[in-house]
């Protein structure tokens, strides 16, 4: 190797050291997404009513090739539906450690229900704490589920490392994009029948 | 006869219908309201095909064709219903081209014009007839654009079957079915054209035989409301197996999910139960899911009064071991229901031998057998006059009166094809007259089949056999159609069967004198093989009924003797009666989790295998004598199913491990147990234990106060 070669690849060393970086200091700053990362589900519901969109059918459970998904159906009641039509999941939940994010399950949806979002730090202690049920899932409820523990024992918001255009699809998603999302508590608040998950042997 | 089918020529019987034609010849052809055991009435007009056939001059030739000199073909000018069109001699049918693809597409076009395409709710879905052809023979389109008709959604018909008539495609099977096979008129059409909806003017569904229609149904229109949302088709474990809820034996396929028992559908078996069930062993299978005990347990304390504590395995066996010891192995008493498979009935004979006990009983049964060989379901269906003497054949062998409802028909049954039974028989026409002159029946209360029977009178069973015997002048007409018939049947309920050997020994002269085959419906599901095996109290030994033993293992009944005060050891499913007063609950695994052979009540042996059901730790009988021979220090010589079916090579000469998926008849002159049975058996237990358990069908009992009576009453 002759020294011209070494001078060469010394100045595109020096080069880049006065050029602006392309890393980012995360978790300090967000992460900037594109809009089409696939990462948590969320479960979207009609924009009017308000219903669930999910009907239980079981299709993204049969699209999955991880077998992450489990959807156990039952009948609504007419009086006080939580879906259009007869039928609704009454259990809803994905494993995350399972899930390899590859959008199949949105794919077969045929209701738009479920829908991958954007949220990706998704780090947890237990096996347990990984399988996200349907309230963990329900558009409105932000951050990982430990992300919510944490933001509940510190009385702070969820804080997340991200900033990203939601697309379309995510009906009624929003991710702050000052950071200072907005928490899971509020929405819990609104949902009493939310599984406490925190305390829960793994 | 020759015929063509898209330039295959085949070898079909006269009579085949071009549909069985087809399909024969390997093709496939799409239909929706043919069904194997129903009359072909080409309602759907899915199954189009051209068809074209010669056709002979008035010179009595047939006419050929000037250019090629072979017969010339007559083609129908449209494309036909292949399920209403008898094949004939040199027909030539084309199932492939262009043009039949493109008649059923558009038929499916119109079919799908008014269906709610709701697939995704719609527990029919993935399962679908309807689904699976459109896929297959649609275009994936339609250009009907306009609003498609609307009904209320889903409503229940009834308790079990929810009817939602927007996707109900008019197929007519449901209503065929049930003129046609229970003989039971309760659905029909109402409103003509595109407004036509099923629906039925009583309340409910007052058949015993209504879930069938949720298997024949071609769409989500008539669903199971037992299983209703509980899993898409694609989650369940299937697991073919056989109904042991009363002896018929009935195939049946049992869906599991998660470890639990969600629903049961029919299976075909052509020589047993067709395609049918009764609603008893469809729907009533919730009773296994409901407080259900899967751990052995114990007493708090030692005593009967303490509270139960589950236990593990090794602890309920100490404590066994410790009770047992204290007294002589020939004063433990076995006693078990009969609805326990072949195998684990040998394991407890054997074990008992080795005990040295003769205290071992089942029940529920009669003192008594018949050693007559039974007469099989497809002869019932071909019987030229049945005799029933004190059944209920509704309550006690339900199918069994389906296969009399086809014997009133005429006994016709749906040609065998290579590829399976005829998809059109069109020997089977609709709105057959009953001949009810062939059906007799004499029971001390009325119920469903003395509406179908020419002659019938609610006078008891057994004075009836009496008096047939005695010749009596009252029933010369039942005496003229018994000489006259070539293949009569006399079949006894419980009413008489638990009477005893005087009153069997009547019945067999009955059947020997007018040369007809003798059916006793057995007391309980596998009743027909147990009696085959020492399977009753010998000498001193202790019946159900006494029970006057140191020690007890109760296997699945539900009650004890009041005056019972030695040590229990129940094994059940559940904490029944019997379980209140035990010291030990080992657990049981149900019927639908054995594998084992049943016996039916031909005779039949038929292959049980265990569904996907988390049952814990709950073992069948065969597990519990292994663990009361752990506690004993004994050996069992029956330890497996497999050690057992070899057993039963050596004693039948029978191959119980591959049995064919119809059974097989079993032989069993060649055992010495029958006739063995007969004489050592001296009464009647009088333990009341129904081969239903009583929270089945949804907490209602289906066994009738009359049928459960019969079982405790009655000495010899
Ligand atoms: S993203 Fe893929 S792996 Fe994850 S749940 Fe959906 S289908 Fe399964
Ligand atoms: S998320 Fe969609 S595909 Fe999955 S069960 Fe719900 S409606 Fe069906
Ligand atoms: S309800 Fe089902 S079986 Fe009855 S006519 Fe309609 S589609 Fe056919
Ligand atoms: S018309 Fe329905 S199958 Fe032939």
């Amino acid at each position: 190797m002759g020294v011209m070669e070494i001078a060469k690849g010394m100045g595109i060393t020096l080069s880049k050291l006065f050029q602006k970086p392309v890393t980012i200091c995360y978790p300090e700053q967000p992460a900037q997404l594109k809009a089409r990362f696939r990462g948590r589900h969320v479960l979207t519901r009609h924009p009017g009513t308000g219903l669930e969109k999910c009907i239980g059918c079981s299709l993204c459970a049969a699209a999955c090739p991880a077998y992450a998904i489990y959807v156990e159906a039952a009948e609504n009641d007419p009086k006080s539906p939580h879906s259009p039509g007869e039928r609704y999941a009454s259990v809803y939940e994905i494993n995350m450690l399972r899930c390899i994010f590859c959008g199949m399950c949105e794919e077969a949806c045929p209701t738009g229900a479920i829908v991958l979002g954007n949220e990706f730090e998704l780090a947890d202690y237990r096996y347990g704490d990984f399988v996200y049920g349907k309230e963990d899932m329900m558009v409105g409820t932000q951050g990982s589920k430990l992300q919510r523990r944490e933001a509940r024992t510190s009385g702070k918001p969820v804080v997340m490392g991200f900033e990203v255009s939601v697309r379309e699809e995510l009906e009624g998603v929003k991710y702050a994009p000052d950071r200072r999302v907005s928490d899971g508590e509020s929405n819990r608040a609104s949902n009493p029948a939310n599984p406490e998950s925190a305390g829960r042997k793994a | 006869m020759k015929v063509t089918v898209d330039g295959r020529t085949i070898e079909v019987p006269t009579g085949t219908s071009a549909i069985d034609a087809v399909f024969a010849a390997g093709l496939d052809v799409p239909y929706f309201c043919s069904q194997p055991y129903l009359s072909p009435i080409g309602a759907c007009r899915m199954c189009l095909v051209e068809a074209g056939s010669p056709r002979k001059g008035p010179d009595g030739t047939l006419i050929l064709d000037e250019k090629t000199g072979q017969p010339k073909i007559f083609w129908f000018p449209k494309p036909q219903a292949s399920c209403t069109l008898m094949a004939s001699e040199g027909m030539v049918i084309v199932s492939q081209s262009a043009s039949v693809k493109k008649a059923q597409a558009g038929m499916m076009e119109f079919t799908l014009i008014n269906h709610p395409l709701d697939c995704p709710t719609c527990d029919k879905g993935g399962a679908c007839e309807l689904q699976d052809r459109a896929y297959e023979y649609g275009y994936g389109d339609s250009r009907f654009e306009f609003d498609r008709r609307h009904a209320d959604k889903h409503y229940n018909l009834s308790e079990n079957v929810v009817l939602d008539q927007e996707r109900c495609i008019h197929c007519k099977r449901c209503v065929r079915y049930f003129e046609e096979v229970p003989g039971e008129e309760v659905l029909d059409f109402i409103e003509r054209g595109s407004y036509t909806f099923i629906d039925s003017a009583e309340e409910g569904l007052p058949s015993n035989f209504s879930g069938n229609i949720t298997d024949i149904c071609p769409v989500g229109a008539l669903l199971d409301n037992v299983s209703r949302f509980r899993g898409r088709n694609w989650e369940y474990d299937h697991t073919a197996t056989v109904c042991t809820a009363c002896s018929v034996g009935c195939s049946i396929t049992v869906d599991a999910r998660n470890g639990q028992l969600e629903r049961i559908q029919g299976r075909e078996n052509y020589q047993v139960n067709q395609t049918w069930l009764c609603d008893g062993g469809r729907f009533g299978h919730t009773w296994l899911r409901h407080e259900r005990i899967t751990t052995p347990m114990i007493r708090e304390g030692g005593t009967r009064a303490g509270a139960w504590v589950p236990a593990t395995w090794d602890e309920a066996i100490r404590l066994i071991r410790g009770k047992l010891g204290e007294i002589s192995s020939k004063n433990i008493g076995l006693y078990s229901h009969a609805d326990i498979t072949l195998e684990e009935g040998l394991a407890l004979e054997r074990f008992a031998a080795q005990l040295g006990t003769d205290s071992v009983d089942h029940a529920p049964r009669y003192s008594s057998a018949s050693t007559l060989v039974p007469p099989t379901l497809l002869e019932v269906s071909q019987a030229d006059f049945v005799l029933v003497l004190g059944a209920d054949v509704h309550e006690e062998a339900p199918v069994l009166a389906l296969r009399l409802e086809e014997m009133l028909k005429g006994g016709l049954l749906p040609a065998r094809y290579e590829h399976g039974t005829a998809i059109a028989d069109l020997r089977m026409p609709e709105r057959v007259v009953r001949q009810r002159h062939k059906l007799v029946v004499f029971s001390s209360k009325s119920n469903l089949l003395h509406g179908k029977a020419g002659l019938a009178a609610e006078i008891s069973g057994a004075s009836a056999l009496h008096d047939l015997l005695a010749g009596s002048a009252a029933f010369a007409d039942i005496f003229k159609s018994l000489e006259a018939a070539q293949k009569p049947i006399v079949i006894l309920g419980a009413e008489v069967a638990c009477l005893g050997r005087a009153v069997l020994q009547e019945a067999e002269t009955l059947v020997q004198k007018y040369n007809a085959k003798l059916l006793v419906l057995p007391a309980a599901s596998n009743s027909s093989g147990l009696s085959h095996l020492q399977l009753v109290p010998r000498g001193k030994g202790s019946s159900l009924q006494a029970m006057q033993v140191g020690a007890a293992l109760v296997s699945r009944l539900e009650q004890v003797p009041a005056d019972f005060a030695g040590f229990l050891m129940v094994h059940d499913t559940h904490l029944t009666e019997a379980a209140t007063r035990a010291d030990v609950f080992l657990p049981a695994v149900s019927s639908y989790e054995k594998r084992g052979t049943f016996i039916n009540l031909e005779g039949r042996a038929l292959t049980l295998r265990g569904a996907a059901i988390d049952a814990g730790e709950s073992v069948d009988l065969m597990g519990v004598i292994g663990a009361l021979g752990d506690a004993l220090n004994l050996k069992p010589e029956i330890r497996g199913v497999r050690s057992a079916q070899r057993e039963f090579q050596k004693r039948l000469n029978i191959d119980l491990s591959s049995l064919p998926d119809e059974g097989q008849i079993i032989n069993w002159s060649g055992t010495s147990s029958a006739a063995t049975f007969s004489a050592a058996t001296s009464s009647v237990h009088s333990s009341v234990t129904t081969m239903w358990k009583p929270n089945m069908l949804r907490g209602k009992n289906v066994v009738p106060q009359q049928a459960r009576e019969l079982f405790v009453g009655g000495d010899d």
